[in-house]
């Protein structure tokens, strides 16, 4: 299922928003609060694209986040995936 | 009687040896030949093995870019600038892209796996320590094929030397 603009922005938003994190204990509460403005029938597609642009920060991205950066991107690839 | 034999005995162990010793000769010779083939055939069989193992890692190299830069165009057809125009079809297009990488990627993947898994390449580079060279690149190449089988559900690849060899390389 192709996402819309919405959830796409959503889910970029998620994941800058995560990657600025120092504190990775509530990396579960903003995808959580994240996926309730998904409609019920697209939550999956947005929590698998989500964990893709994750997978492109560990695989291009990870010398220019910097910070905690790499430590957020595992803990929120782990979590994403138990709710997929 | 006794002299003819004895004549006879003479003669024929005489013309044995001559033709023993240069039969002798001509085997060593081949032998030596054989030898010197075996040698040469051995060094090229070597060298040849070298460079196959030296082409297929520089596949996997070239594969593992084009992969990356697939899952960045993938991910870029989705930023908000590229929204802004938002077209499906290009991001059908990118995530297809995506997929013919993988593909490519992890069959070449697989192929070096059970090349490094037979005994033969450990015998030919007894100096090469396979598992320390790779151990990490393939734990990477799990994460990847993870995220693709999660999200590319009818995805049929299958990884089966690679999958074995990661398992031992594990357990140890």
């Amino acid at each position: 299922m192709i996402l819309n603009f919405k959830e796409y922005t959503i889910s970029k938003n998620l994941v800058e928003e995560i990657l600025k994190l120092n504190n990775a204990s509530t990396i579960e509460k903003l995808i959580d609060d994240a996926t309730k403005k998904i409609d019920n029938n697209k939550i999956r597609p947005f929590l698998i694209h989500t964990n893709s642009l994750f997978l492109n920060v560990l695989l291009n991205r990870l010398q220019e986040v910097g910070g905690k950066g790499e430590e957020n991107t595992k803990r929120a690839r782990e979590i994403i995936r138990t709710k997929i | 009687m006794l002299e003819i034999y004895k004549e006879c005995t003479f003669t024929s162990s005489s013309s044995f040896n001559w033709i023993g010793f240069l039969t002798l000769c001509v085997a060593a010779f081949a032998l030596y030949i054989a030898r010197t083939n075996l040698i040469a055939l051995k060094r090229s069989h070597k060298v040849q093995s070298h460079m196959n193992l030296i082409n297929l890692e520089n596949e996997v190299r070239r594969n593992n870019v084009k992969l990356k830069e697939s899952i960045q165009e993938h991910t870029n057809s989705t930023t908000q600038e590229e929204l802004q125009n938002y077209d499906p079809k290009k991001i059908i297009q990118a995530k297809t892209n995506r997929e013919n990488c993988f593909e490519i990627y992890v069959t070449s993947v697989d192929k070096l796996a059970s090349l490094i898994g037979t005994d033969y390449l450990s015998k030919q580079f007894s100096n090469r320590n396979w598992k320390e060279e790779y151990h990490d690149f393939f734990k990477k190449v799990m994460v990847i094929y993870q995220d693709h089988t999660l999200e590319f559900q009818n995805s049929e690849y299958k990884i089966p030397n690679f999958e074995k060899l990661l398992e031992e390389w594990n357990k140890k």
